[in-house]
């Protein structure tokens, strides 16, 4: 034997006031109350070195392509701002790791993308809020586990897709990549941060 | 009746006796040596014999022996979904092997056996498992199929004192190596060629006992298994041993880390009861022993406070945080002079933070509302009805908010002694009060008793503990001549809508949501 249950309105507590509108749900904030939409919001930005675990440099080329070169310490300086990138950091509103954007400064400002998961400089400056959770150019900066001082790069519009250094004919490219879980050095950096 | 049942029962028989042609099968012989009372796994790969056109490709000295006769895929065939059969004996029945067995189990192309005691020795068979469009069936002929006989022996003599475990456990960051079990008893003078595979691959490289990493990364993590030709004077059987090899930070060099009570001041309420809770984070070891504790500390002695509650907040790969809560019944005058302290040790050393309890000032206010509300002139109606703004005032909510939750309540004419001036007793309620509740209506709006309202909203302006929540007991329109102050308030106030018949009731939607603005008792 079943017994009905009846919902009655005495069984809910209203916390936010809601309303459906042609099948969407909005929730009114009361006096400004934390109510805030998804975004990543811009922090200040570092002086950033980029180097493949080859020890080679992550610089613009003249053709504005980011790639990887040998380069001795004492050349980095000089060689700048092709070799130092603005490394923006983000807060996440949804806590997912070291949301950062790349960008460097070379007659315009332009920022890494990996839109349509080809690598590629845009002639903008980095956005001081980006009101979404994915973003073509933002990537989530993490430890690879139990060595300390290599970073990873995911991008937070393709899961599972990493920064990687991989070599065509004479160079070394930056791309995005899926990460070969069978073991992938090629999505490995070291990043050495100026004061 | 019997018969028909019997018949489905056959029908539905998980495993089907098919009659295979296995006589074409590529075939391998393993030998499985466990130690019994271990864990212990084993693994079963479905390797099929090359194409026969390619004739150049390296072949591992343990891939299958093609027997007499046998069929090469003839790479038409989705090799990645394979079915597996089991024959017992040499020349009885096959039977298809499917879900459902508690110590065996497929994932992709293998065939993995979680309890060595309970695994049947036998002959295991696999083909590709071809999808036809009603169901799925092996072909019978025609297709390729490997087939592997497997002994099952315990371990009769005690393995030797350098045999390596069966669970192995890497360092990141650093050098380390995996070693096949059993193999690094056997002296120098047998060093046979090891093949070596990780999570089902062959690692082509590897042919020695041991597998050497100079650099240590989380991808080695994984299933490793190790197979070696046995040096008996018949057919050639291959011994496998599987090896589950975890990757692991260095064990951590500090003590552990008090995470909360930070400050030194809790505040607390006397005579209530207290939780006290500390968070204590301890970096990675893999003999992990934590430990933490709450003291009292007096003057003259200190005693420990019995565990309430221990869970575990984060665990990730290089630390474990922990919150340790011990429960104090009642908060007494003397523990506001004693120390709290919490101890927290790992195997490195130990950390305390200390704390101590001050009581929490109330707010001075003597009533928890004061409820505003018009008054009808007396035209000889004894007995409001009961669905009345007084009623509600009068009666209903000192029966709801002070019988049934307990607070306390002021209203003008129960509680104020006469004599006094109007607006100077309003005002000194007011103060008084946490919360002022006022029930709105025509004759509220209108009537002289809205000054109790301005007179609320002012004073709300300057006292931070005040707060007013509006009762709309029927509509109303705002007079042009209400202040402008009353006007912004009645639009931004919480408001509560009376609803009449349905909010009678001390259980309806209405008093719940009253009791939402009213203040948390005891503060």
């Amino acid at each position: 034997m079943m017994m009905a249950v009846s919902v009655s309105e005495n069984d809910c507590i209203n916390f936010v006031e809601m309303k459906f509108i042609d099948n969407i749900l909005y929730f009114i904030p009361e006096n400004d109350e934390n109510l805030e939409s998804d975004y990543f919001g811009k922090l200040v930005p570092k002086l950033s070195v980029i180097r493949n675990l080859k020890n080679q440099v992550l610089i613009v080329d003249r053709e504005k392509k980011p790639v990887f070169e040998d380069m001795p310490d004492a050349d980095i300086a000089d060689n700048a701002p092709q070799t130092t990138f603005n490394k923006y950091t983000y807060t996440d509103s949804r806590g997912r790791g070291m949301a950062i954007v790349i960008s460097v400064m070379c007659n315009g400002n332009h920022t890494l993308s990996c839109e349509d998961k080809t690598i590629s400089f845009k002639e903008i400056n980095p956005p001081d809020n980006i009101v979404d959770t994915k973003s073509d150019i933002i990537f989530f900066q993490r430890r690879v586990p139990g060595h300390d001082d290599k970073m990873q790069f995911e991008s937070s519009l393709y899961e599972g897709y990493f920064l990687a250094c991989q070599k065509e004919k004479d160079f070394y490219k930056l791309i995005l990549k899926k990460k070969d879980e069978s073991g992938d050095k090629s999505i490995m950096f070291t990043v050495q941060n100026k004061d | 009746m019997l018969p028909w049942g019997l018949v489905f029962l056959w029908l539905v028989a998980r495993e089907r006796i098919t009659s295979l042609n296995e006589a074409g099968c590529s075939t391998k012989k393993l030998l499985w040596t466990y130690s019994p009372g271990k864990e212990e796994e084993f693994v079963l790969f479905c390797d099929f014999p090359e194409p026969r056109r390619n004739h150049f490709s390296h072949k591992s000295p343990h891939s299958p022996t093609p027997s007499p006769g046998s069929l090469p895929c003839s790479g038409s065939e989705d090799l990645t979904d394979v079915q597996w059969y089991r024959q017992r004996g040499d020349q009885g029945p096959v039977e298809e092997i499917a879900g459902g067995h508690l110590h065996m189990a497929q994932n992709k192309n293998t065939l993995r056996f979680s309890a060595p005691e309970m695994t049947e020795a036998g002959t295991y068979i696999c083909k590709p498992r071809i999808r036809t469009l009603y169901s799925s069936r092996s072909a019978q002929d025609g297709a390729c199929c490997a087939k592997i006989v497997l002994e099952v022996r315990p371990q009769t003599a005690a393995p030797c004192s350098t045999s390596a475990p069966h669970k192995q456990y890497l360092i990141l960051g650093t050098v380390g190596s995996i070693h096949c079990p059993r193999l690094s008893c056997q002296g120098d003078a047998h060093r046979p060629e090891v093949t070596w595979y990780q999570n089902g691959r062959v690692l082509s490289e590897e042919k020695s006992n041991s597998i050497l990493l100079d650099d240590i990364y989380d991808y080695h993590q994984g299933m490793y298994v190790c197979d070696y030709a046995l040096s008996s004077n018949s057919s050639s059987w291959t011994a496998r041993a599987v090896v589950q090899v975890r990757t692991i930070v260095a064990d951590t060099k500090f003590k552990p880390d008090i995470v909360y009570p930070i400050k030194e001041i809790l505040e607390v309420e006397l005579g209530k009861p207290l939780t006290l809770h500390c968070t204590v984070r301890f970096g990675f070891q893999r003999d992990f022993n934590p430990v933490i504790r709450w003291y009292i500390k007096d003057t003259d002695w200190e005693w420990e406070l019995p565990i309430f509650q221990e869970k575990s907040i984060k665990s990730t790969l290089e630390e474990e945080v922990i919150e340790y809560a011990v429960l104090l019944k009642e908060v007494t005058q003397s523990d506001l002079g004693r120390k709290f302290v919490c101890f927290a040790q790992n195997s490195i050393g130990n950390t305390t933070q200390t704390i101590r309890l001050k009581e929490k000032q109330g707010d001075k206010k003597e009533f928890d509302a004061f409820v505003s509300y018009a008054k009808w002139s007396s035209l000889g109606i004894e007995d409001p009805s009961p669905l009345s703004e007084e009623h509600l005032a009068l009666s209903l909510f000192p029966e709801v908010l002070e019988n049934k939750y307990g607070f306390t309540l002021c209203l003008l004419e129960r509680d104020v002694a006469p004599g006094g001036v109007y607006a100077e007793d309003i005002v000194s309620i007011i103060k008084k009060s946490r919360r002022g509740i006022f029930i709105l209506s025509p004759n509220y709006i209108n009537g002289p008793r809205v000054f109790e309202l301005q007179a609320a909203v002012n004073l709300a302006l300057n006292d931070q503990m005040l707060k007013l929540i509006l009762i709309k007991f029927c509509s109303f329109q705002e007079p042009e001549s209400l202040p402008h102050l009353v006007k912004k308030a009645l639009r931004v106030l919480p408001t509560v809508t009376w609803r009449g018949l349905k909010s009678v009731h001390p259980n309806s939607r209405f008093w719940t949501q009253v009791c939402y603005y009213m203040p948390v008792k005891g503060s």
